[in-house]
């Protein structure tokens, strides 16, 4: 018999799931089967740390634990989860964290069954070569149909329904059933740590004492504190200050080898310089190839934030430059607005990324935001055969100088209860959709693959998914290329002026039903005022649309006698308080709720 | 802290919470059958009358300028009990030196339905002087809407009660913007009450006020209410006629033949301290910071509500009728001055608002033209109903900055202190 390797007692594993299938329960019911935060340390859904996280229950950014295990056969392993982010914006990162492990739990709502995420990302862990593990969850509940699920497992997912285990992440039942699996039927990793070091970046937060931790799987050699480092793509190198595992905290490691999951600081400054998917090695003696899959997170989605008050500029600059420290997938550059003065102009990977960065303005900084139309990059050739990339609806090019315009496209998938078939194919239909195939996963349920422009996607797609499916339907996609497009600059005119912030890019023949919608919503935010106050939506000079806010009403005209002086003075003082998230525009005070309103077209 | 007491006057509420049932729109405390019966109506007006008494004991200086008794429906209560409460009011009145007789105002609420021969002479009989009926329409099918109590037949016998048997001043509410409601009906309304004689009259919109049953049913989709617009508009032919027959549209939601106007509300509106007695009630008065109740040494005003919890209130001095006390900011104060006051065709007289702020209100506001140039008064230039809010919420921005001490407060009236 071999002598045993350290990497013998080493499993590295990740949770895959759709959203809300239970990842983020069943890792909590890990760390407290593990003891390594007491009772009263232990608050739910551990590995979600950010506030905004645990009020969306959805996870954002990877996250990895080090859980000690000790299994039937007395030994103790350690068992490395990596967390996934739960959203389709955030698929490179998931498919990075993925290549991290040797072994995936592929969760599945024993009442939801399998969805369009459970697909896409079972597929992403085979390309992998993750060993899966299926497990149903949430078999308490009583809507939990065990036989309908272990049939999709068999059918759809092409994986041995017996080999499926049963767990109520919320009970903790079977938890340790799953752990003793993860012992048997994860793979070791593999790897020497006598060549030259060779480690994964699949994630990396930023502490202000410590700088950018960087979160790491070696798969070779091994990297200790003093050691010299190269970042493959950048070719730029750092010292090692310290290696380490993750409990609640960091825990400091003599050195990370092959096989082991852990963290590095080495004294890099910004988040972006530690690229998720990057290669690490030695600076001194590199290995000869860096892993493989590494890409550049690009941005897909794009909007202007300005501040409500103007001369919060500087504080809106600190912030964006605070929060790129903790998320390296915004970018952002300065903008300027005739209607909203200085502003950035900034990247996403999509819109609930754009969302969150809203949120966490709001939330963490105090700030008061507004973002404008959310738009996708469109690739202009022009008459002189210049190319350019417009995502801003202010640079839009003289349509006459236009020879042609380009949008991204998206491959979508989408799995739902046959019944809402129809409705979901007019859905697809309306958002310019082009069916590729129509399969049936089962006797019930159907995956449609659709190509369709990204722009009909960012706005207000999910939300009619789910809308027309009651719920039942699940979605993912994935960019493919760029198809020629017909696209109009719509602008909208409040008392007669453009208002810049509000112009968006339009599919032209989407656009007289945009103005309408647009111009209606904008006629329910706006406070009435003293003056009657048109709204307009025009292309070019022409105007297409068009709604009218009428003068100011009473409301504190209501009766008013000795009992209601203190609650009428309140409701006055917090009116005013709503009044500083409001933006003027002219003589029209548009609150932050118009421009929200602009983004989801309904 | 303690009320002061010296020789300013007050407006006394005594508010009684009892309906025969809930009316969707309204959000004023009332409690209806079955959660109470006689014995508790009586035991709390028993605890109403110990609190006036009390606290009349305790302001020996000020003068009763007018007596509102509200509700609620007080028209609901037995004969007997009307005849307690209003023997009660009078002889605590009485002990405070002051006669019924010698109020400038002594008025009750009644609703239609409940106004019976009986009631108007027990309330003639006690010296009550203006009867205010909540009428709200003369359209059954409106009255409908609203779950009001009575129909459109116990308005018209109301109206002839009061015609055989009601010597006193008489105003009536109505309601506009009811969901269904046509423009023709409101005028309909107003006119029953104009050919009644009725020189005073509330016009009201119906709004929809949270924790209400008209609240629920608006988000629920089982009612509508009517555009702004169409509301705006009915409203205003309400106004139209009602100028037209020569009451004056004195407050936003108040019109009165000149002479006619409601001087308890006007205390309200011209922020003059009051005295509230009941459940729910709500009283603002100066109050001395010295232990010498007869020494004015802070200008600090004081609001007491009282908790409506009939158990507390009933449990009467030793519980303090369930009254929390907040103390009003000068700040505070000052805006809800401006918010009163600006709710008047009239306005704020300039020197009064001198003598109570030690400000010229122009001394903090920049020259805005939302303001008349009127020499007396500061008043908004335009209809109130559509500027009161708007100047409002700019004002604040004037007001904010300013600390207590450079408002000097002199409330009630400098000449009418501690002296």
């Amino acid at each position: 018999m071999s002598p045993m390797k350290k990497q013998d007692l080493i499993r590295n594993f990740c949770i895959i799931a759709h959203i809300d299938h239970g990842k983020s329960t069943l890792a909590d019911r890990f760390i407290q089967k593990a003891h390594i935060v007491s009772e009263r340390e232990f608050h739910d859904q551990m590995l979600d740390n950010m506030e905004i996280e645990r009020e969306r229950g959805i996870t954002i950014k990877s996250q990895a634990i080090t859980i000690p295990y000790k299994a039937k056969d007395e030994k103790i392993y350690n068992l490395n989860l990596v967390d996934t982010p739960g959203h389709v914006d955030f698929y490179y990162e998931v498919s990075r964290a993925l290549s991290a492990c040797e072994g995936a739990v592929l969760l599945i709502d024993a009442t939801q069954g399998v969805e369009a995420q459970t697909l896409s990302n079972m597929y992403m862990a085979l390309e992998n070569d993750l060993e899966i593990i299926p497990v149903i969850n949430k078999i308490d509940l009583p809507g939990a149909d065990i036989d309908r699920v272990k049939k999709q497992i068999d059918d759809d997912l092409g994986l041995d329904p017996e080999t499926a285990l049963l767990v109520s992440a919320k009970y903790g039942t079977g938890v340790e059933e799953l752990m003793e699996s993860i012992v048997e039927r994860v793979p070791p990793p593999d790897g020497s740590e006598n060549t030259a070091p060779k480690a994964l970046i699949f994630d990396s937060h930023y502490d202000s004492y410590r700088g950018v931790v960087v979160h790491v799987r070696v798969f070779e050699g091994i990297i200790r504190a003093g050691d010299n480092i190269k970042l493959w793509s950048t070719d730029s190198v750092y010292k090692v200050e310290e290696t380490g595992i993750f409990r609640i905290g960091l825990e400091k490691t003599k050195s990370l080898g092959a096989g082991e999951v852990g963290y590095l600081i080495a004294g890099i400054k910004v988040l972006k310089d530690a690229r998720v998917g990057d290669t690490v090695t030695n600076a001194d003696k590199p290995c000869n190839k860096p892993l493989p899959g590494f890409r550049e997170v690009k941005p897909v989605v794009f909007s202007s934030i300005y501040p409500i008050d103007s001369n919060d500029y500087e504080l809106l600059q600190m912030a964006m430059e605070k929060l790129q420290l903790n998320d390296a997938s915004l970018v952002y550059e300065k903008d300027s607005s005739a209607a909203l003065g200085f502003g950035f102009r900034c990247g996403f990977l999509g819109l609930l990324h754009l969302e969150i960065i809203q949120e966490r303005l709001e939330k963490e900084y105090n700030l008061g935001v507004l973002f404008t139309s959310p738009s996708v990059k469109y690739r202009v050739t022009l008459r002189n055969g210049e190319v350019l990339y417009v995502d801003n609806p202010q640079n839009y090019p003289d349509p006459a100088k236009i020879e042609k315009t380009e949008e991204p496209y998206i491959r979508a998938s989408i799995i739902t209860p046959e019944k809402y078939l129809g409705n979901i194919i007019n859905l697809c239909l309306e958002k310019r959709g082009i069916q590729k195939t129509m399969t049936y996963l089962d006797s019930k349920r159907v995956e449609l693959i659709y190509e369709m422009p990204l722009s009909e996607v960012i706005y207000d797609f999910y939300d009619k998914l789910k809308s027309v499916s009651r719920g039942y339907a699940s979605f993912d996609y994935e960019i493919i290329d760029y198809r020629s497009t017909d696209v109009v600059k719509l602008d909208i005119l409040l008392n007669g002026k453009p208002v810049d912030a509000l112009s968006q890019l339009v599919y032209r023949e989407n656009a007289y039903s945009i103005a309408r919608s647009v111009c209606k919503k904008l006629k329910e935010e706006i406070p009435r005022h003293q003056f009657k106050i048109p709204i307009q939506g025009a292309i070019g000079g022409q105007i297409i649309a068009r709604e009218t806010i009428s003068a100011l009403r009473k409301d504190v005209t209501a009766k008013c006698y000795g009992g209601d002086i203190t609650r009428k003075r309140k409701l006055l003082e917090k009116q005013k308080e709503g009044k500083k998230r409001m933006k003027m525009i002219g003589d029209v005070q548009l609150p932050q709720s118009a421009f929200l309103s602009v983004l989801k077209r309904t | 802290m303690t009320l002061l007491d010296s020789n300013y006057d007050i407006a006394l509420y005594v508010h009684i919470p009892f309906c025969r049932s809930k009316c969707i729109y309204c959000d004023f405390f009332s409690f209806v059958p079955p959660s109470v019966n006689e014995g508790i109506i009586e035991t709390t007006i028993i605890s109403i009358l110990e609190e006036l008494e009390y606290n009349l004991a305790m302001l020996p200086s000020v003068t009763i300028k007018t007596l509102y008794i509200g509700g609620g429906t007080p028209s609901l209560l037995s004969g007997k009990t009307l005849e307690s409460l209003l023997r009660g009011i009078d002889l605590s009145l009485r002990r405070h030196n002051t006669e019924v007789s010698g109020l400038s105002e002594y008025t009750i609420e009644a609703n239609p339905e409940s106004v019976t021969r009986d009631f108007l002479e027990i309330c003639s009989d006690h010296g009550v002087t203006r009867i205010s009926i909540g009428f709200q329409s003369m359209s059954d099918r409106l009255l409908d809407i609203l779950k009001r109590p009575g129909c459109c037949r116990d308005n018209f016998k109301s109206l002839e009660l009061l015609e055989s048997s009601w010597t006193g001043k008489k105003s009536g509410d109505l309601l506009s913007g009811i969901p269904t409601q046509k423009t023709d009906e409101l005028i309909e309304s107003i006119s029953v009450l104009i050919e009644n004689d009725f020189k005073h009259i509330s016009l009201y919109t119906l709004t929809v006020e949270d924790d209400t049953e008209l609240c629920q049913m608006v988000k629920n989709g089982s009612i509508e209410m009517p555009k702004a617009e169409e509301e705006e508009k009915m409203w205003f032919s309400g106004k139209n006629f009602l100028e037209n027959n020569g009451l004056m549209n004195y407050e936003i939601s108040n019109f009165a033949i000149p002479g006619y106007e409601s001087l308890h509300n006007l205390a309200y509106w011209k922020m003059e301290p009051y005295l509230g007695i009941g459940p729910s009630a709500v009283s603002t008065m100066p109050a001395s910071g010295d232990t010498d109740k007869r020494v004015d040494s802070s200008n600090i005003i004081l609001r007491m509500t009282h908790s409506n919890d009939l158990v507390k209130y009933c449990r009467g001095r030793e519980n303090n009728w369930g009254i929390t006390t907040e103390s009003i900011q000068a700040r505070e104060f000052l805006l809800e001055n401006l918010m009163m006051g600006l709710r008047l065709r009239d306005g704020i007289e300039k020197s009064l608002f001198r003598k109570r702020f030690g400000i010229d209100l122009f001394d903090i506001l920049p020259m805005t033209d939302e303001f008349s140039d009127d020499p007396y008064y500061y008043r908004l230039e335009g209809d109130s109903r559509f500027m009161l809010e708007k100047i409002l919420l700019s004002i604040q921005r004037y007001t904010e900055p300013l600390s207590s001490e450079q408002i000097h407060i002199q409330w009630p009236r400098d000449t009418d202190r501690g002296k």
